[in-house]
């Protein structure tokens, strides 16, 4: 019996062990990569980067709804809104947190895939999140916003970069829901759309090439 | 195996595991696909469908949703599309059977495929509604990969097929130039030098056909140099040379032959009396020129006789003979005429009117060689008592009677079997002393007791057609001494031209040869070569006769001008046995050990086994060991 649960107790350790090496547990940046970011990208760039990574240390340990205003007034407040096509010179371009920050710029999808890639690494479950299309009523245009359901059947609440407020859904009146993802099969699917090789991925390898690419970014 | 079958083999298997490998990564390509395909197929059905459902999930049991539902789901492609409200609640399910009709159980056992399967979230407003899974019909995607492995197989398989047909077809072109060169090599081996003259195109091929189109010459080139040197050194052994007249041991040959066969013939001796004379008058020039001018009136008198066949042969000196066959003694009296007229002429010009005298014998098939000549020299001195230039032809009438008596003896003993056979002349195998061959000989005995001479027994014997009846009996006999002896080596027996022709004898031949075919090879024909170059066709249809049927032919009595060797490349006996003349005297005889060693070239060559016969003295004997003959008798 002692036999058995030693056997236990160490295949678990080996387990574990696994899990560190072959997934990173959270984003942590290198000196040598935010050096880099410094150099190239100027103060402001580096400030951003360095902040981002202290506010995802700082704000783990916080209730999810102040993790939801921390996180909504970090990027409302340090990117600015602008189109894909004059930050990167394309029409449609999908930037990863990590780009989007050295940049100071992105349009609605960056802003809520940052969101919510920010608020799922400080620990919130993609099953209250979801990334939703919808039409800002006022500017008459396609938009994305980031919606959080505490439980299943509230209404959300709106992260959206257009008011610096988190507001429930029912007091936006000035957006109308068209349909939503969750964050993973949104990625996924956008990924498929610009020709990589999406084949067996499951939802946490995607966030996990996500944060590797944000890591080894040649950037 | 043939290397045909082998190449054939080796790439027809190494063709199937290309177009089974081919095949198998194929089907799992097109697997690979239609899962992939499938698993979209179910993604963007969720997905339409639940942007469809969206605007109605406000109120989960509108009907609507079930009919949109319904109108997918009765397309057919789907197993089940299953519709759950956010606390995972079933609101609408709906489900197929999985039949799969159309494709094997075996099938879907070897080749299972994933189910494809996806779901989508639906939100109404900003709420989530629910969740829409659908996963698809399996057959579908099962039923399109069983029609195209179908089709797959059947193209693998035709194409398979087509190869190993382009395979053969391309063996068989490439290695029939190699039953070719086999062919020319047996031909080489059996003495026909031919050469392949369309070359083929594989290179390794084509080096192999040119080198053995250039040995074939070789071997041509050095069979006609040993033909040419046989020729030569035929002339020097028979030929006089001064007159170009046969030699002596010509003449004998010629009367053992007559012998055998039955001929009607005169011998006839001429000697130059008066050259002694001469030569005390003339220089040796002028007698040669002498010589040369009466030899000249015998050659003429040979080629341009109309009355019977003449041979002429210069014995020594002054000594010339003749054998004329087929005349009457009118026919020979006028020939001992004309050769008396023409010989006077040849005197006044030397201003000699008595030069030569003529003596002519009946031949006598009882007599021997010697009495013959004693019988031509009698009838030579009654011609020197007729006068100058004179000649004199003796009758036949006193044989005759003895030729009676002789065909009384003949007939008795070839009817009753009363004769003998004795194994005699054993060939030895020079290198190893083992016994070779042994010669079937009849001996036969008269009223008396007393051995008969067995020439004139068997020349009388074919006189009267009785040799046949004999060469039978003795072939017999040494079929059941063969039987019962158990003996390892070869036995010898001689037939007679007569006999070679007998229809009957070949019949009775033929049975026997097919029921001792065990013993078949041990049994060798003896033919004299005198008989075989004057009848070659015969003795080449007789020569292939035996040989199909498993025995074996032997040459006998070989002289230097017994045949040349294109003759005897066409007949290819097995055996050829050297006339002993040719061995006796060989270590003092340039020419003849010429002849003998040039035989052994033509026999190795060939593929002829050469014997000596009677070999007298330990010289010739170790001569013909260092010249390589097989083997010998002494």
């Amino acid at each position: 019996m002692l036999l058995i649960r030693r056997f236990s107790v160490w295949l678990l350790s080996l387990f574990a062990l696994l899990a560190v090496f072959s997934v990173p547990a959270q984003l942590d940046f290198s000196a040598e990569l935010l050096a880099k970011i410094q150099s190239k990208y100027g103060q402001e760039a580096y400030s951003r980067v360095k902040q981002w990574q202290e506010l995802m240390l700082t704000a783990k340990q916080l209730p999810e709804q102040e993790k939801l205003l921390k996180v909504n007034d970090f990027f409302n407040r340090h990117i600015e809104f602008a189109d894909d096509i004059y930050i990167w010179d394309v029409n449609d371009y999908w930037a990863t947190p990590l780009e989007m920050l050295i940049k100071g710029a992105g349009d609605c999808e960056d802003y809520s895939i940052a969101k919510y890639f920010t608020l799922k690494e400080l620990g919130v479950s993609e099953g209250k999140m979801r990334i939703t299309y919808v039409k800002a009523l006022k500017l008459n245009q396609a938009h994305m916003v980031l919606t959080y359901f505490s439980t299943p059947r509230v209404v959300p609440v709106v992260l959206d970069n257009l008011i610096a407020e988190i507001k429930p859904a029912t007091q936006r009146t000035d957006l109308l829901p068209v349909y939503s993802f969750n964050g993973s099969g949104l990625w996924l699917a956008k990924s498929r759309g610009s020709g990589k090789r999406v084949g067996e991925s499951t939802r946490l390898n995607m966030w996990t090439e996500l944060k590797e690419r944000m890591l080894n970014n040649t950037i | 195996m043939s290397l045909s079958k082998q190449l054939l083999f080796l790439i027809s298997a190494l063709f199937l595991i290309i177009f089974s490998l081919n095949f198998a990564l194929s089907v799992n390509n097109i697997k690979g696909y239609l899962e992939g395909e499938a698993k979209i197929h179910a993604q963007d059905t969720a997905t339409s469908l639940g942007l469809s459902l969206s605007s109605y999930m406000v109120n989960e049991t509108d009907p609507v949703i079930e009919t949109t539902m319904n109108a997918l789901f009765d397309m057919g492609y789907y197993q089940e599309i299953k519709l759950v409200n956010v606390e995972r609640q079933a609101l609408v399910t709906l489900t197929n059977k999985a039949e799969l009709e159309g494709v094997p159980a075996w099938f879907i056992a070897l080749l299972p495929m994933q189910t494809a399967s996806a779901e989508s979230e639906i939100s109404a407003g900003w709420s989530i509604a629910g969740v829409v899974s659908v996963t698809l019909n399996p057959g579908y995607a099962y039923l399109k990969l069983y029609e195209q492995v179908v089709s797959s197989f059947y193209y693998s398989l035709i194409a398979l097929l087509l190869s190993i047909a382009l395979l053969l077809l391309v063996l068989r072109i490439t290695l029939a130039p190699l039953k070719k060169i086999n062919l020319m090599a047996l031909e080489i081996a059996n003495g026909h030098f031919t050469t392949i003259n369309q070359l083929p195109w594989t290179t390794e091929v084509r080096n192999v056909t040119a080198s053995m189109n250039k040995m074939s010459r070789k071997v041509e080139t050095a069979i006609k140099a040993l033909n040419t040197k046989l020729d030569g050194v035929a002339k020097k052994l028979q030929q006089d040379e001064l007159t170009g007249l046969s030699k002596k041991t010509v003449f004998l040959t010629d009367m053992k032959q007559m012998f055998a066969t039955d001929t009607e013939a005169f011998i006839g001796l001429i000697k130059i009396d008066g050259l002694s004379s001469l030569t005390k008058e003339l220089d040796e020039d002028a007698i040669d020129q002498f010589i040369k001018d009466f030899a000249e009136v015998l050659s003429h008198l040979s080629t341009k006789s109309d009355q019977g066949d003449i041979s002429v042969y210069r014995f020594f000196g002054a000594e010339f003979a003749l054998i004329i066959r087929e005349v009457n003694l009118e026919q020979v009296a006028q020939i001992g005429l004309a050769l008396s007229s023409a010989f006077a002429a040849i005197g006044e010009r030397y201003h000699k009117p008595d030069i030569v005298h003529i003596g002519l014998t009946p031949f006598n098939p009882i007599a021997s060689i010697e009495s013959m000549l004693l019988a031509a020299n009698e009838a030579y001195e009654q011609a020197q008592l007729i006068g100058a230039n004179g000649y004199y032809v003796r009758s036949g009438d006193d044989q005759a009677k003895d030729i009676a008596q002789w065909k009384e003896l003949v007939f008795d003993v070839v009817d009753q079997r009363r004769y003998q056979t004795d194994f005699i002349g054993q060939i030895d195998d020079l290198l190893t002393g083992s016994v070779l061959m042994q010669e079937a000989f009849t001996r036969v005995s008269d009223a008396q007791g007393e051995t008969v001479a067995i020439g004139t027994f068997i020349s009388i014997a074919e006189k009267f057609a009785k040799i046949v009846d004999l060469d039978k009996g003795v072939t017999e006999k040494v079929l059941a001494y063969l039987k019962s002896e158990q003996i390892e080596h070869a036995l010898a027996i001689n037939l007679s031209t007569r006999t070679i022709k007998n229809p009957d004898f070949r019949a009775w031949l033929l049975m026997q040869l097919k029921s001792n075919k065990a013993i078949a090879p041990q049994l060798v024909f003896s033919l004299s070569a005198y008989a075989v170059g004057k009848e070659v066709s015969v003795y080449k249809e007789f020569i292939d006769f035996v040989h199909k049927n498993h025995a074996r032919v032997m040459i006998k009595r070989f002289e230097a001008q017994s045949m040349s060797s294109e003759v005897l490349k066409s007949l290819h006996p097995d055996f050829i046995r050297l006339s002993r003349d040719m061995s006796n005297g060989l270590t003092l005889d340039q020419g003849k050990q010429a002849f003998v060693e040039t035989m052994q070239g033509i026999g190795e060559l060939l593929d002829i086994v050469i014997f000596a016969e009677n070999v007298q003295t330990d010289e010739d004997f170790n001569c013909l060991k260092r010249i390589a003959i097989a083997g010998a008798s002494r």
